[in-house]
């Protein structure tokens, strides 16, 4: 109840903060604007005390809380539980809502102290309303009888347990990667009301330099908060690379290319005058870019294309989205027709086309382009089905099609426009760079290309990105050795030249088999020998689960390593169905990457049928012999799950002569109707046995059990990734690049 | 006025392409018959035939099953990898790939699960 009269009262904050400022600013009273800041630091208070709120359940296992039941339990660790504040759509909703109201913090007084007015806050507070809304519809804090108004749930339960969090989130990048995205997301807010400011209170120039400082902040923490999801798909999901065109990669990629394209035309706004229209609507594309993907990702319109999952939260939630959305597309809009006509002509001469200028509107040209194809192609399925076509699923091969040469022109661009002073170029240092720069890259592509399988579109990159990181460091040599340390620029287009290439290389020219490896077997694969070394049970405090690491050898002439992917069962989908993490061998030109596919067993023998008390002649040889003693009832109830029981057969072995004696179990899940060994060595045998089938009939001793022999197999995929490094080194550059040049507009006063 | 021309020019030449690119790269949700007429990739959705055997050759890596599509229609679908986990518990899958005759050729097998949700709670409750 606290909770949602914290939320509710927030919302009102906001919706008052919003006019409050807006009027307030608009008459200069000094009245209006005093209670403005008021009601604008409540509604901060009320985020961040509804979080803190919500965190305080989470850590008391407050289970009556639909939310807290279904995305915590109590044997999650601290920082998982911390996380999984935002495993579901409430929580990320209040996330965002708390990043914002953090970002708005220091935005009030980042105003303050730039004495710049506080209409800024209005707009913001705006967004804060409908994200307020959205919570106090979709609240975190929902009783459990509230939300199952079928489920006759009587006010006072209180759950055992709560679900807990899905097991493949169950990873330290759960912690870092979504609260740096959202931040990121958080901080497209701040260039759009900045937009919005200036045209509102048409002065154009103003807001240039605060415009430019967090639209750099928030394309540097936004490209970061993406490429840290890409990195955990890449090493604990398994997903083989770290990008797959997927609409939820998408989507956060689409408001990042506007920020990107913003953060360089206001430049060119800051040195050549002029383009007060493109940055905002620039500005306002990247915040709407933001709201596209929150509707996407959430609305559930997607979830059949997508391989992350989303449900739908419900009809009022995606209507209210599609009003935040709808808000803010077409207010900006007519703040744009009502100005235009009166914003002043810059005086400009036309744009030479060997200059700087030129080649930066064409590259920024370009990146628009790209994100109009990546909007279309993620959109395709909701304007199928908004046109009544049949949906259909684009495959990654529009986006690579599309990207490669898009990719080329972009650094080809940016090499150009570099080569170019802001003012006159010196012909002779041009033409001195172009050689230098164009000779060496053209080598290497001629190189590439005979080396790699002839791809020539490929062979372009490799050039276009050889020559951009060519001029880009020749760049950065100069001004450092000059003592400028304005250096942003290069660094973040030389990370954008190493990804490139990294991504060619590792995704053109990977090269996958698939290995099966049992125990005392080798198994063969792209040059490598690979042995299953051992199976070791891990996490065993956990008894929601079941989970193995596998030691694999993997060896050639240079030496061996060992590789431990994992699989584990768990309780979160009643040990139906194994998770897999891959493992990986990094080296300075390639990745080898060992991602499990399937577990599986192999028969060795025919299975054996038999009742308590018979004894068999072996599968193996005549001359052993196999005794069932009886069944091992001591074990039934495991854990707290009280529809899974450990079913246990006392087995002695009359092997060589010799007697040993074993208990075998199989887990009987009596929900899913599910029977699954526990599989055991047989002594002084490579192959094990296992309990797979139990025939019960009106008591024990008639009943039949049934014994397999055989092995485990475990499949995987082995793949070599070449100069994968080459990526995550390109995401250090460019996100470095963005904070280094944010100093640049630090202090708003100081000339450029 | 030029420039005005010149632009949408652009754009419609842009917008051509990219509707082009499309059905090069998108693959339709169909059924084995269909399939078979169309001969490029699609993808079809179905339930496992459990009357017929399935099997994976581990030394083949080559998995093969017999597939009931919507329609009914009952094919050989054959897979160049593992038999997926989930694959028998799984009431329904999609399979990505190319008809050859009566044989499927898939190229990739996506399996769904339904949500628990519901009966956690039932669960929860006791």
């Amino acid at each position: 109840m606290l909770g949602k009269i914290i939320i509710y009262i927030s919302s009102v904050a906001w919706l008052l903060s919003f006019f409050l400022f807006l009027f307030g600013e608009n008459s200069k009273n000094e009245k209006f604007l005093k209670l403005a800041k008021y009601t604008f630091f409540i509604g901060i208070s009320g985020i961040v005390l509804a979080s803190i709120y919500l965190l305080f359940n989470i850590f008391s296992h407050n289970f009556t809380l639909t939310y807290v039941w279904s995305y915590s339990s109590r044997n999650l660790s601290f920082f998982f539980l911390l996380s999984s504040f935002y495993a579901g759509q409430e929580g990320s909703f209040l996330l965002w809502a708390f990043w914002l109201s953090l970002i708005g913090f220091i935005l009030f007084f980042y105003l303050k102290k730039n004495q710049l007015d506080f209409l800024p806050l209005s707009f913001f507070s705006l967004t804060l309303v409908f994200i307020s809304i959205i919570l106090v519809l979709k609240s975190p804090f929902a009783d459990l009888w509230e939300s199952f108004p079928d489920g006759n749930i009587p006010k006072d339960f209180i759950p055992q347990d709560g679900r807990g969090l899905n097991p493949i989130l169950e990873n330290y990048w759960i912690a870092i990667h979504p609260p740096i995205l959202f931040l990121g997301y958080a901080l497209l807010t701040i260039p759009f009301t900045f937009a919005l400011t200036s045209f509102w209170k048409q002065e154009y120039d103003k807001y240039l330099k605060p415009m430019s400082f967090w639209a750099l902040l928030g394309a540097g923490i936004l490209a970061l908060g993406i490429m840290l999801g890409g990195f955990w798909a890449y090493e604990t999901l398994g997903w083989g690379g770290f990008w797959a065109w997927d609409p939820v990669e998408n989507s956060s990629l689409v408001p990042w290319i506007f920020i990107t394209a913003l953060s360089h035309t206001l430049l060119l706004q800051r040195i050549k005058g002029g383009y007060i229209r493109t940055n905002f609507v620039l500005a306002w594309l990247s915040f709407l870019g933001v709201l596209y993907a929150s509707y996407l990702t959430r609305s559930g319109v997607l979830s059949d294309t997508s391989v992350h999952s989303f449900v739908d939260p419900g009809k009022a939630v995606n209507i209210l989205l599609l009003i935040f959305l709808g808000v803010f597309a077409f207010f900006p809009l007519i703040l744009f027709f009502l100005r235009t006509k009166a914003i002043p002509q810059s005086n400009q001469e036309k744009v030479q086309i060997n200059s700087r200028q030129f080649f930066t509107l064409l590259g920024t040209i370009v990146l628009i382009v790209a994100s109009i194809i990546v909007l279309v192609g993620t959109s395709l399925p909701i304007i199928q089905g908004f046109i009544g076509a049949k949906k259909v699923a684009l495959e990654p091969s529009f986006y690579n099609l599309w990207m490669t040469p898009i990719a080329i022109l972009l650094l080809v661009f940016n090499s150009i426009s570099l080569m170019y002073f802001w003012k006159e170029t010196p012909r002779e240092k041009f033409l001195k760079l172009l050689f230098y720069s164009t000779i060496p890259s053209i080598l290497i592509s001629i190189v590439f290309f005979f080396l790699y399988e002839n791809k020539i579109l490929y062979s372009f990159l490799m050039f276009s990105s050889i020559f951009s990181l060519i001029v880009n460091v020749e760049k950065l040599i100069n001004k450092i050795v000059k003592g400028n340390l304005r250096v942003g620029a290069f660094l973040s287009h030389l990370g954008i030249a190493f990804l490139i290439i990294g991504a060619m290389l590792s995704g053109g020219f990977e090269k996958t088999q698939t290995i099966s490896l049992s125990e005392g077997k080798t198994a063969k694969a792209l040059g490598y020998n690979f042995s299953l070394l051992k199976k070791e049970r891990i996490e065993l405090d956990k008894p929601d689960r079941e989970k193995y690491r596998f030691h694999i050898r993997m060896a050639d002439q240079q030496g061996n390593s060992v590789l431990k992917p994992i699989v584990y069962w768990s309780n979160f989908n009643n040990f139906e169905q194994p998770y897999y993490e891959p493992d990986i061998k990094t080296f300075l030109t390639r990745d080898i990457y060992l991602a499990p596919k399937s577990f599986m067993f192999e028969d060795f023998f025919k299975p054996v049928s038999l009742k308590k008390g018979d004894k068999i002649v072996s599968p193996w040889s005549n001359k052993d012999s196999i005794f069932f003693a009886g069944y091992d009832m001591s074990s039934m109830h495991t854990g707290k799950q009280q529809d899974h029981f450990l079913f246990g057969l006392v087995i002695k072995y009359y092997i060589e002569n010799k007697e040993y004696s074993d208990t075998i179990y199989s887990i009987l899940n009596m929900k899913a109707g599910s029977f699954s060994p526990v599989w055991k060595l047989v002594p002084t045998k490579d192959f094990a046995i296992g309990f797979t089938k139990f025939q019960p009939e009106e008591n024990l001793e008639k009943s039949t059990v049934e014994l397999s022999f055989g092995k485990e197999i475990l499949v995987a995929d082995v793949t070599v990734k070449p100069f994968i490094i080459l990526v995550w080194l390109g995401v250090i550059f460019t996100v470095l690049g963005f904070i280094v040049a944010i100093f640049k507009y630090r202090n708003i006063e100081e000339k450029n | 006025m030029k420039k005005y021309i010149a632009i949408a020019g652009i754009a419609i030449i842009f917008l051509t392409l990219l509707l082009l690119s499309f059905n090069k790269s998108s693959i339709e949700y169909t059924d084995f018959q269909k399939a078979a007429s169309l001969n490029k990739k699609v993808q079809v959705i179905g339930s496992l035939e459990k009357t017929l055997p399935f099997h994976y050759d581990i030394n083949t890596n080559v998995f093969e099953f017999y597939m009931k599509d919507k329609k009914g229609n009952v094919k050989l679908v054959r897979f160049n990898g593992p038999q997926p986990n989930n694959f028998t518990i799984a009431p329904e899958f999609v399979v990505k790939g190319v008809m050859k005759d009566t044989l499927f050729l898939a190229q990739e097998i996506i399996t769904k699960c339904p949500s628990k949700y519901e009966s956690e709670l039932e669960k929860a409750k006791q």
